[in-house]
């Protein structure tokens, strides 16, 4: 069986910068995969491709051994891909559920329908999305008004309107509170767990990482260093270097030197 | 008093809170070092001490003046110095003009930084003193930035992440140009991910994670907690599934 | 070979002018990011300053004292009106601001009527240049000659300012990273209060030294405005040699375009700018501007809702008394009340490309001119019946639209107001120049409603259409179409990971506007008789965008009430002799008293009085 997501030698330069430097890996139906590393080791360049935001320089993205390098974003929405922002886009000057319904409302081909009124379009089913996430309480609030939390969960319900086969999530919990942070991974792994959805997402919480990945790809300078469970990504030594640095020899002489002068 | 007191801060991007009661201090001629990992709230703490992302509770106090809430050039005014972590080095101006921008007159008790003493702290910029900004390689332009806020003569230099991205060597120049600051009675706070180099210019170490302090004190009693490094620094789990 | 020459060398002369007046708009653009509308008042300002000079310095030095003194004097209204008009609003967002300038040009046009009146004045000879030489057999004239030679030097003095001196450093320094020079310790205020203040000093240079040429005259601040934007967006906006490049481009087309092409060289002047904007988008020296914040400052927009029932009661009471108008008002009545329905209806078309667009166009009046010169067009050549007529407005506009918007939208921000401005501009002058078939600068007369409709039934008409019309528009922001639309302006990378093909979203959009604003036109053709190509020009468009901002760009019916207040105070106040004035202040004071708009403003009072909740719960 072909694996859900593959990726073959991907690459993005920018002049001589390798953003992102021959990068192979696999993605297998219902899998939650972490991508990992540093600043600047090209995780969110990673993304952007995957996305359509960026043409690769190099490189194949298949989805369900379909080749989708170059596809427009919206066309890649469309086979099954959905995401989640690092920084959270939602629609502030519509309800929550208002946000959701307009991603319904694309899923069933009627974004540009000039008759019916919005309000009332697919509201059960964005009502049942909300459900999911924990939301259907706040569903009638401004989404200019949710806390960040829940802008989060927001964020994740409109991923889930057209039931991906693959979920991208960049940095699921940055910005949240430490309870809301397991909570919030906790809801994504049942969804995997429930709908069978793939997950590929970065990370920079290591409790997140290490309590809901299956599977660990860890990123230094644009190069996949590292690839395996959890387990093995914590005794990997490269990755521990690539954490807390390995430029130990170069920097002692400066130190042995400001000792010296009085 | 300390020369900075940061107490008990709290900011936000927008809605994303990133500093959850942030304390700390920098006693004058010392070299802090801010550590954690990325999004720990390194760089907003700086940010928040040069009010680019004012606190929205707490407060900031620098040589007894609470400047919580000031414009950011009035914050420079008052001797606190700011190299940003992109550089920002201006590219359409050459290496002298970057630093026209940052010249301001020296204080009572700063060393007088001219544009000569910097070139002599980093020979790389003197041979590209009239590149244009934007011809310059990463680590010249991370030495142009620490230069052009040199030239501001502040007494406190706050240095966001400033081997990242660096080759070895350009690492090691800059330890060394650290060095130099606090031969000459600079206090530093800077941010690093890179332990072993914080550890070989600083001489104190403090801890983030998810915008709180973690730790504060010496990198020998963070040495002997070897906890704290594998749970805030590293790579590994606090809590198995 | 003589001929051309001359030519030439009097297209460099005209330069001069007007490559001051450009560098200084590019210079303040650069550091503070405003679009200065007033630029062209500051111009116009140097030349009736350096006159009155002129008339108490005597000689050769009072008159070149004179010209140095007027941009000095400019040079100081424009930083007083920096520190007064523009502080307050730099938080607002980019285009908000244009508002404000907008204020000032109405203000200064009508000082300038106040102290100068409303005759043209003569600018006088420059003492010992007032012959002419002759080159190769033609002659120029020798002030001329003095602008050829003094413009390289104002170049050379302002890149030396620019260039060498810790000021220019400061500026491009700025121009790149203000927030980074912030953080060095350079007060931003004053560095912005200095640039303003240069760039006014620049503009009325350049008024004061065309006096000779131009003399001095109450129109010269929009005519100098629109050549100006052309320059400046030819040349790159930010860009100093960018604009002495464009304005040397511009001024020697344009001399030559009297010489051999009389009837185009307007049309010219913009199919260059369009040429050039397709294959360098950003100008050609300029840089790629990051799109500025749109909209409003205040609360964010709360979500939009169908009217309740007491707000449709009251609407439908209003719109009851509204219709029955005729019955017991007079024809005065009549005849305003069918000028502002027609504008509300221009203004909501405007309204919904930018509240729920996000578009902001520099050039919607060429849609509503557009649809009204489709509609006389076709009555002057195919005799078409009226009905049939006000129904093609609509669907000739929207074509447009649709081939302006296509274009335009491979921009965005001020790139995009731009591109419609030039699109705008280029209709606008094919219309003025091109008099055989849309009767030029004579317009369009004896455009009368058919026999059927008496003056009471076009009424009715013009009310139906019209308040149909916003109904529309009101309509589609419930739809789908609305709700994906203002999707892709709150967040375009979510729209596109969601399925939603944004730049199409926004091309009907535009397209839907343009329609809406052509419908108007059709009507205001048949309600005037007549159409001019002034319905076509940029100062029609700056029109219909401030009314939207003194509506409320974040509230629905923003559009319509900005409109009817705009039109209805207009009325008021122009039987008063300085009408501008009192607008120009109106605007300026609702700027800084109710930033978020009249409806806006009215809803936060509302708010205010149910005090807790959410403001829109």
């Amino acid at each position: 069986m072909t694996a859900l997501l593959d990726i073959r030698g991907l690459s993005r330069h920018f002049g001589a910068l390798r953003a992102v430097d021959d990068v192979s890996f696999a993605v297998a139906r219902g899998e939650i995969v972490a991508l990992i590393g540093p600043n600047g080791a090209g995780k969110s360049t990673c993304f952007s491709m995957l996305m359509g935001e960026l043409r690769p320089t190099g490189g194949q993205i298949l989805l369900d051994g379909q080749d989708i390098t170059r596809w427009p974003t919206r066309r890649i929405w469309r086979a099954g891909v959905g995401r989640t922002f690092q920084i959270t886009a939602t629609y502030p000057s519509m309800r929550v559920v208002e946000n959701v319904q307009v991603a319904l409302m694309s899923h069933h081909r009627r974004s540009f329908a000039l008759v019916p009124r919005a309000r009332g379009l697919y509201r059960d089913r964005a009502m049942e999305l909300l459900a999911t996430v924990g939301m259907a309480e706040q569903a009638a609030r401004p989404a200019a008004v949710l806390a960040y939390g829940d802008l989060k969960r927001l964020d994740l319900a409109m991923a889930l309107a057209h039931d991906p086969r693959l979920l991208l999530m960049d940095e699921p919990t940055a910005g949240m509170a430490p309870a809301e942070r397991a909570a919030l991974m906790t809801l994504v792994s049942d969804i995997a767990r429930d709908r069978g959805t793939a997950i590929l997402f970065t990370e920079h919480d290591m409790d997140a990482v290490f309590a809901h990945a299956e599977r660990i790809l860890v990123l230094d300078r644009g190069r996949l260093i590292a690839e395996g469970p959890p387990a093995a990504i914590q005794a990997d030594r490269s990755v521990q270097e690539v954490y807390l640095g390995s430029a130990l020899e170069d920097a002692a002489p400066a130190a042995a030197q400001r000792e010296e002068t009085p | 008093m300390s020369l900075l007191d940061v107490r008990d801060i709290d900011s936000s991007y927008g809605r994303a809170q990133v500093l959850h009661g942030v304390s700390m201090t920098a006693e004058a001629g010392q070299i802090v070092a801010i550590l954690g990992r990325n999004g720990a709230g390194k760089s907003s703490t700086l940010k928040a001490i040069m009010q680019l992302l004012p606190p929205h509770r707490g407060r900031v106090t620098f040589r007894d003046t609470d400047v919580t809430g000031w414009p950011p050039y009035r914050v420079a005014r008052t001797g606190i110095g700011y190299v940003p972590e992109d550089r920002r080095v201006f590219t359409q101006l050459t290496v002298r003009e970057n630093l026209e921008v940052g010249r301001r007159p020296a204080g009572p008790n700063g060393p007088g930084w001219t544009e000569d003493a910097l070139f002599d702290l980093f020979p790389n910029l003197a041979e590209r003193r009239d590149a244009p900004g934007r011809s310059l390689s990463g680590g010249e332009q991370q030495m142009l930035s620490v230069a052009r806020t040199l030239m501001g003569n502040p007494a406190l230099v706050l240095l966001d992440e400033p081997s990242e991205g660096l080759a070895p060597v350009i690492v090691s120049q800059m330890a060394r140009a650290i060095a130099r600051l606090r031969d000459e009675g600079l206090t530093v706070v800077l941010s690093e991910q890179n332990l072993a180099f914080a550890r070989a210019v600083s001489d104190r170490a403090l801890v983030l994670d998810h915008g709180t302090v973690r730790f504060d004190g010496s990198f020998d009693a963070l040495e002997a907690d070897p906890n704290i490094r594998d749970t805030y620094l590293s790579v590994s789990a606090t809590s198995t599934p | 070979m003589g001929l051309i020459l001359a030519q030439l060398l009097t297209g460099l002369a005209n330069a001069g002018a007007l490559f001051m007046v450009a560098s200084g708009l590019s210079l303040i653009f650069g550091v503070t990011r405003i679009v200065n509308f007033a630029h062209g008042s500051f111009y116009m300002l140097g030349a009736y300053v350096g006159y009155s000079l002129m008339q108490v310095l005597p000689g050769a030095v009072g008159f070149w004292g004179a010209i140095l003194l007027a941009g000095l004097v400019v040079g100081a209204i424009g930083a007083l009106v920096e520190m007064i008009v523009l502080r307050p609003v730099y938080a607002a967002p980019e285009l908000f601001q244009l508002v404000a300038t907008f204020g000032v040009v109405l203000v200064v046009q009508d000082l300038a009527l106040m102290i100068w009146g409303p005759t043209d004045l003569l600018g006088p000879r420059a003492p010992g240049l007032g012959s002419v030489v002759r080159i190769m057999g033609e002659p120029v004239p020798q002030y001329d000659l003095a602008l050829i030679a003094i413009t390289p030097g104002v170049a050379l003095l302002l890149w030396l300012l620019i260039a060498r001196t810790r000021l220019g450093i400061l500026v491009r320094a700025a121009t790149q990273d203000r927030e980074m020079v912030g953080a060095l310790g350079v007060n931003q205020r004053w560095l912005f209060t200095g640039i303003f203040g240069l760039g006014c000093a620049l503009a009325g240079l350049g008024g004061a030294l065309q006096l000779p040429k131009g003399g001095a005259d109450l129109l010269m601040d929009f005519t100098i405005l629109a050549q100006v934007f052309v320059v400046v967006v030819i040349g790159g906006m930010g860009s100093l040699p960018g604009a002495l490049i464009a304005s040397v481009l511009i001024s020697v087309l344009n001399v030559f375009g009297v010489t051999y092409l009389p009837q185009s060289t307007l049309v010219l002047t913009y199919v260059v700018m369009v040429a050039v904007l397709l294959w360098r988008p950003f100008g050609l020296l300029g840089r790629e501007e990051v799109a500025g914040e749109i909209g409003q400052v205040g609360r964010p927009e709360a979500p939009i809702a169908p009217a309740g029932g007491l707000r449709v009661a009251l609407t439908v009471a209003a719109l009851a008394a509204l219709a029955a108008l005729p019955l017991y008002a007079g024809p005065f009545a009549r005849v305003l009340a069918t000028d502002i329905l027609i504008f509300c209806l221009f203004a909501a078309s405007l309204h919904f490309l930018l509240g729920q667009g996000g578009l902001v166009s520099f050039g919607h009046a060429a849609f509503f001119g557009g649809g009204a010169y489709v509609a006389a067009l076709l009555v002057r050549y195919a005799d078409t019946p009226m009905a049939l007529s006000i129904l093609m407005a609509p669907l000739g506009a929207g074509l447009l639209a649709l081939g302006i918007g296509a274009v335009s939208l491979r921009a965005s921000g001020v790139y995009f107001a731009m591109l419609t401005l030039a699109f705008g501009q280029l209709l606008w002058s094919l219309v003025y120049q091109w008099g055989a078939v849309t009767g030029g600068d004579d317009g369009i007369v004896g455009v009368w409603p058919a026999a059927w409709a008496t003056p009471d039934v076009f009424y009715w008409l013009t009310f139906a259409v019209s308040v149909g019309g916003i109904l529309v528009l009101r309509h589609a922001a419930h739809a789908p179409f609305g709700y994906s639309l203002r999707a892709a302006r709150d967040a375009p990378r979510r729209a596109a990971a969601t399925g939603l093909d944004t730049r199409r979203l926004q091309l009907a959009a535009f397209t839907f506007a343009g329609a809406m604003a052509g419908l108007a036109g059709g009507l205001f053709v048949y309600s005037k008789g007549s159409i001019f190509p002034d319905e076509l020009e940029i100062a029609r468009s700056f029109e219909a965008l401030i009314v939207v901002f003194l509506g409320g760009v974040k509230t629905l019916s923003g559009g319509w009430v900005g409109g009817a207040v705009f039109t209805g105070l207009e009325d008021l106040l122009t039987r008063f002799d300085y009408w501008r004035l009192a607008l120009g202040l109106t605007i300026l004071a609702v700027v800084l008293v109710f930033p978020d708009g009249l409806v806006g403003g009215l809803r936060r009072l509302s708010a205010r009085r149910r005090p807790g909740g959410e403001p829109d719960e």
